[in-house]
Parts: C-alpha cells; sequence; structure tokens
C-alpha cells in the first residue's frame, strides 16, 4: 500500500493552501492509500481547537471519521509557545523523529 | 511505459512553477514517459484561454501546454477551482475533473512530484 503525506505548513488566516490541502487529503480516501496528514511548521495553528476552522472544519471530520492518521510535529507545537491542550483530539502531537521517519517512507509527499 | 504525475498549484506570470511543470513535463515526454498533469488553485490559469503579451523570455502556458496535450500529456484541470476564478474557456483537450482524479493520478503513477 502507498504511503502518502499531505503535509499542511501554512497557517489557516492569510492564505487558503490549508484548506485546500485538506480538501485533496479527503479525496485521497477514495483510494487505498496509507494516508498522514502532517502539520508542520506554522501548519500546527490549523489544529488549534481555538482557530476559525470554517473553512475546513468538515474535511478534518471527514479525515478523522475515516481514521487518516493526523500528525503534528511535536518541535513546531513547542517552538510556537503551545501546548496539547491547544490542540484538537483528533490531532496527535508527534516526535519531529517520527514525522521525518514517515515522510521518508511516502510514496509522495504533497505540501501545502 | 512509465508514468509521472504532476500537481501544481501556483498561477504563470506571477510564479515561474507552471514553466517549471512544462519544462519537466516536456523532458519526461522525450524520455518515453506517460505524463499526466492536475492543474490546481491559481494553477488553472496556466490553460486558460486568451493569454497575450506574455514577456519573451517567458514561457506562454497556453501555446506550451497545448503543445504537450498535442504530444500525448493528460492535463486535467480542477473544475471547482476554476470556477471560482471564472475561468470557463481552456485549452482544447484538457479535462475537465476534480480531486478525486488527482487522488486516481497518485495511485496509478510510477512517480508523483508536486511542484511548488
Amino acid at each position: 500500500m502507498r504511503k502518502v503525506a499531505v503535509i499542511i505548513r501554512t497557517p489557516p488566516h492569510g492564505k487558503y493552501l490549508s484548506s485546500e490541502g485538506l480538501r485533496i487529503a479527503t479525496a485521497l480516501t477514495l483510494y487505498d492509500l496509507d494516508l498522514y496528514v502532517i502539520g508542520i511548521e506554522d501548519g500546527v495553528y490549523n489544529f488549534l481547537k481555538d482557530a476559525d476552522k470554517s473553512t475546513y472544519e468538515e474535511h478534518l471530520e471527514y479525515l478523522s471519521e475515516s481514521g487518516v492518521n493526523i500528525l503534528l510535529d511535536e518541535d513546531s507545537i513547542k517552538e510556537r509557545g503551545l501546548r496539547k491542550s491547544d490542540i484538537i483530539e483528533k490531532a496527535t502531537i508527534t516526535p519531529h523523529k517520527e514525522i521525518v521517519e514517515i515522510i521518508s517512507q511516502c510514496f509522495t509527499t504533497l505540501v501545502f | 511505459m512509465p508514468s509521472l504525475g504532476i500537481l501544481f498549484y501556483n498561477g504563470p506570470i506571477q510564479y515561474v512553477t507552471p514553466e517549471t511543470v512544462i519544462e519537466i513535463a516536456r523532458t519526461a515526454l522525450d524520455k518515453g514517459y506517460k505524463v499526466r498533469i492536475f492543474c490546481f488553485m491559481d494553477g488553472v490559469y496556466s490553460i486558460m484561454k486568451g493569454h497575450e503579451r506574455v514577456p519573451e523570455e517567458m514561457i506562454n502556458t497556453e501555446d506550451a501546454f497545448k503543445e504537450l496535450i498535442s504530444r500525448g500529456a493528460e492535463v486535467i484541470i480542477c473544475t471547482l477551482t476554476a470556477d471560482q476564478r471564472g475561468i470557463k474557456d481552456v485549452v482544447e483537450g484538457v479535462i475537465k475533473g476534480g480531486t478525486p482524479d488527482l487522488a486516481e493520478i497518485i495511485d496509478e503513477v510510477d512517480r508523483f512530484i508536486v511542484i511548488t
């Protein structure tokens, strides 16, 4: 099974890249792929409980219900002074080393 | 025949991205690859008709995508993002599709790259 990562590295405000990336991730669930959504750098802001998620809330819900792994880079979280309690429950804070390992195993990565 | 899939989402004139896609696609076709390109977000401007006064040092993406299609490349436009931008008239041979087509490409090709 092909491992594919949709990497969200842009914040939810100022650009619509992250919401469109998450929309593409929902389409990828149509195929038998080992799919990961990975939030890094400012992309982790998309997964804050208090973020305005109006343009991508339904995508997140769908991805979560579909069992897609939603991982957030632990280093990016710490660098921004965020805590686990700030993050939505659907996302898992993951050590940077594990994120790199997963990305290195991917058939392709889609960066938004 | 080996196959290559490409996704891009930046538009012409403002970004070099579409020109990079075109150059990679040309090279892949030269080497005998089946090429499948998915145009997303502002990338859809690359295949709309009516590009005028494109500086000589830049690639006219409208003409270049016509050439790629004539050489057998499959070029798919994301209809939703094109409609959102009011794009109605696109290069002949472009396939109107959506993100499920992108998923199919990723599932089927030998190599897949995203040009940003």
